[in-house]
């Protein structure tokens, strides 16, 4: 039972992770694409709120991801260099 | 993936332009041992790593070669903008401009364009690695050369002092990364539970 409970909260976990991954990458690939579009249309306000609004979800969903699973770029604190022990994005770790 | 930062990894500001010089310059951009092979050569090499040492050291420093190859660009920019026709014939640039203007491309000295073949991946880490170590060696060297030949302009040397002492200390993190790997390696010959196990010395196939 105990071991049951064990398996689940790894599941919850990794799937949580997923989740906080993900949202990294939406918001990044967000930010990247509007900026595509910024860069030949620079005076367009309502990308420009866009890239704010952009900005704000990848700051969030990186300071969660980073808080709770460990750092995503070297500009990251860590307690620990788990930079070096962490699954690489080319190994299939993170989603 | 990579993201941008609006920033040179060290300052460069030439006042002098030296198509003279940038003639030479242009090989640690795209000559046999420059910094586009450079990169190139970690980036790939790193997935084919068995620790994470080497993994991680691999990725780090083809990280920093592209901001290396980022600062030799601007070398060569910095030294060609603005040229005059009479400079461009007195620096003996009359093909290179004939072919990319004052663009950047990458090329050796002598003119061959950047080629792959000046780079290995083996999928072997001791190989690997080891061709690590002496790329860090040639690259060295070219920046004394270049600093020989550029000794004219002290805000050119004073950027090549940089890039070289960076080559060695990327020539001292290999070699601790290969250490490692020849540790890990020694210890396959002790413990029959790891024959088949983290350390996969089998050109990464499925044992």
């Amino acid at each position: 039972m105990g071991d049951d409970i064990n398996i689940m909260n790894e599941m919850m976990n990794s799937a949580n992770e997923k989740d906080a991954m993900k949202k990294v990458m939406q918001s990044m690939f967000a930010v990247n694409d509007i900026t595509l579009y910024l860069d030949t249309h620079p005076q367009d306000r309502n990308a420009l709120n866009l890239h704010h609004q952009y900005i704000m979800e990848y700051e969030n969903a990186k300071k969660y991801y980073e808080d709770n699973y460990g750092p995503l770029s070297i500009y990251a604190n860590m307690n620990k260099w788990t930079w070096v022990y962490d699954k690489w994005p080319w190994e299939g770790g993170k989603l | 993936m990579w993201t941008y930062n609006r920033t040179l990894q060290y300052p460069i500001n030439i006042r002098k332009p030296n198509p003279k010089l940038a003639k030479v310059i242009v090989s640690q951009y795209g000559g046999p041992d420059g910094e586009l092979g450079a990169s190139l050569r970690y980036l790939s090499q790193r997935f084919g790593m068995p620790d994470d040492k080497s993994k991680a050291i691999l990725n780090d420093i083809g990280t920093e070669e592209l901001a290396h190859l980022e600062m030799v660009g601007t070398l060569v920019h910095q030294l060609t903008r603005n040229s005059s026709m009479e400079e461009i014939k007195e620096a003996g640039l009359e093909a290179y401009y004939t072919d990319h203007g004052l663009g950047v491309y990458p090329q050796s000295a002598g003119g061959y364009p950047w080629n792959a073949a000046t780079i290995a991946v083996k999928g072997d880490p001791v190989a690997d690695l080891t061709e690590d170590l002496a790329a860090e060696q040639k690259a060295r060297a070219t920046y004394e050369k270049l600093i020989n030949l550029c000794a004219e302009d002290k805000d050119v040397v004073d950027v090549l002092k940089y890039l070289r002492e960076r080559e060695v200390v990327h020539f001292q993190r290999f070699g601790e990364a290969l250490n490692g790997v020849q540790e890990k390696l020694a210890q396959t010959k002790w413990y029959m539970n790891n024959i088949a196990g983290v350390m996969n010395n089998n050109g990464g196939c499925r044992q």
